[in-house]
């Protein structure tokens, strides 16, 4: 029962480190700024809740588990709210987002989709 | 287990050229909160590693420091007009 536990920290350790390798990839390659919040989110939640309930596996019922709980419970609680911080900002500055279904609409005028033929 | 310490490391290292080289200020922001929770995660690894619980406070007073941080500068940056 015990290597079990073990095989399985392992597991979502190691899963939450891909994660955060693959999305720092992301960060490094999209385009644009809510591109990169979109990859950042995936740092921010997905790597990060992933380690610690692999740690929480890994320590059993301890005064580190609860240490990890509360910080869980803290980064799900805030991350999310400074991401949309972000994206307000990035927003209220006048950053238009680069999708390429919006290249109609008669509101933005200044847009050059990437992704059209030419 | 040290080993994910050195990878997360390396991608710390590898999201530090979105800081250091984005096009607004936006993309650094971005970039900084995200290495600020690949150091938290860090400090949980070598805290389970060597069994010393004290590195775990410094998480937890890290990621609310952080957070403050974060917000103000948001609000710093979010009024409308501002360049």
């Amino acid at each position: 029962m015990m290597i079990v536990i073990h095989i399985l920290s392992l597991i979502f350790i190691s899963l939450g480190c891909g994660v955060m390798a693959i999305a720092a990839l992301g960060l490094y390659r999209f385009p644009d700024v809510y591109m990169r919040l979109h990859a950042s989110t995936k740092i921010n939640t997905g790597g990060a809740m992933s380690i610690f309930l692999g740690l929480m596996l890994r320590t059993g019922f301890d005064i580190l588990m609860v240490k990890i709980f509360v910080l869980m419970i803290l980064v799900f609680i805030l991350t999310p709210v400074v991401s949309h911080a972000i994206a307000r900002s990035a927003h209220l500055q006048g950053k238009i987002p680069l999708v390429p279904f919006l290249s109609h609409c008669k509101e933005i005028k200044s847009f050059e989709n990437p992704w059209r033929k030419k | 287990m040290i080993i994910f310490i050195y990878l997360l490391i390396g991608v710390a290292i590898f999201t530090l050229y979105r800081l250091i080289k984005g096009p607004t200020l936006q993309d650094a922001l971005v970039a900084l909160n995200s290495i600020s929770i690949i150091f938290i995660c860090i400090l949980v690894l070598y805290s389970i590693q060597t069994g010393n619980p004290f590195f775990l406070d410094i998480a937890i007073s890290f990621l609310l420091l952080d957070f403050v941080g974060m917000i103000a500068f948001t609000k710093y940056l979010g009024r409308e007009g501002s360049r």
